[in-house]
């Protein structure tokens, strides 16, 4: 099917995607859309139904291409908090660089629309929940391997760490300086020992 | 003004129809234009007063007599978590009128961006002025200086209105303000 209408969809999707971490989900139009994915107005919607079934779409291609390099670098055997503490530092610096493009699509879809669509807000959620678990065993991990404190709650730990991360992608969007980033990311980190 | 906030705040600029604002607002189309000019005006007022009314009850807080700064910061971290859930529809709370700005408008507009700058700026005060109070205290013994410790709890308090926003609940949320002040002392 792809072939035939001459297009790529992943591609598509990626760059519909890119177009809706830049202008959000209300001020991208579907003349926005037809321009930077460079495909027709009747492609677009023949293959891709209504911009809320598009859009739908992107956050989870952005999903499929993000989370499993995260999952991964959490469940690399070896030391668990240097890969930790990289991986969370690495996704700061990626927003900080580059807000727009590494602004965090599924946070934003949770910001913009999360009553028009639910099925949008459920999916997020429940990726964020798997990065959660992910984050959790690997600090559970850490935590039998004597590398963190006993006394210390690996999913407490978890749910925080990833919050405050959303917090850095809004501090990003608003005023990208590299030092009160890493200043915020280096406290949260501090938790950890 | 209030009602006004209210359509932006839930439903954002591009969604926010004329209709909506004048239901919300009980005035007519021409009075609303004719009181504040356009539809863009109406929102950096309505913005204006959400960050003023919203900040000025947090700095109260920060600044309450009688109790340490880590206290004090417990106690804006559960007007927070309060107002979220006094906010929620459907289950999913509304988040931060400023938080949705950023995220959306604050980049296209020159002077909403000046608006939540200088409000940010007061937040900021207001925070590195605690916990210069929690040095002082012992309430507050990381040896990272004030502004750092500022932009740690701005992030972490972002933070905790997206996750909100995607359906947290009070206990989830308290439990992230609980581990949040422990990083003050690390």
């Amino acid at each position: 099917m792809p072939r035939l209408k001459g297009f790529d969809p992943d591609t598509a999707l990626r760059r519909a995607g890119e177009l809706f971490l830049e202008n959000g989900y209300e001020a991208t139009s579907v003349a926005n859309l037809v321009e930077h994915l460079g495909i027709g107005r009747s492609s677009l919607y023949g293959t891709f139904g209504s911009k809320c079934d598009l859009y739908r779409a992107a956050v989870h291609a952005y999903l499929r291409a993000t989370q499993p390099r995260l999952l991964e670098a959490l469940s690399r055997p070896g030391p668990a908090l240097p890969a930790i503490r990289e991986l969370i530092e690495g996704l700061a610096e990626e927003a900080r660089l580059d807000p727009i493009r590494h602004g965090c699509l599924p946070a934003n879809a949770v910001v913009e629309l999360p009553s028009e669509s639910p099925v949008v807000a459920l999916h997020v959620r429940a990726s964020w929940l798997d990065l959660e678990a992910a984050l959790t065993s690997a600090l559970a991990r850490g935590q039998a391997q004597g590398e963190l404190a006993e006394d210390l709650d690996p999913s407490e730990l978890a749910g925080f760490l990833l919050v405050m991360l959303q917090g850095v992608y809004v501090v990003a969007r608003g005023a990208p300086d590299a030092g009160r980033l890493r200043a915020a990311v280096r406290q949260a980190l501090a938790v950890l020992g | 003004m209030q009602a006004a906030c209210r359509v932006f705040w839930a439903k954002g600029y591009e969604s926010a129809s004329t209709e909506d604002l004048c239901a919300a607002t009980g005035l007519g189309r021409s009075s609303i234009y004719n009181a504040f000019q356009s539809k863009a005006h109406l929102f950096r007022r309505a913005l204006g007063h959400y960050v003023d009314t919203m900040t000025a009850r947090q700095i109260a807080v920060l600044n309450e007599d009688g109790s340490s700064a880590v206290e004090r910061v417990r106690r804006l971290f559960d007007i927070i978590i309060d107002g979220e859930m006094e906010n929620r529809r459907e289950g999913y709370g509304s988040g931060c009128f400023t938080v949705n700005t950023i995220t959306g408008l604050a980049a296209k507009d020159p002077l909403v961006a000046e608006i939540l700058e200088k409000d940010l700026e007061r937040r900021l005060f207001s925070l590195r002025s605690v916990i210069g109070d929690g040095k002082r205290d012992g309430s507050i013994s990381s040896p990272s200086d004030a502004q750092s410790l500022a932009w740690y709890l701005v992030a972490v308090i972002y933070g905790m209105r997206v996750a909100a926003q995607s359906g947290a609940d009070a206990p989830a949320l308290a439990r992230i303000a609980s581990t949040s002040t422990v990083a003050l002392t690390c």
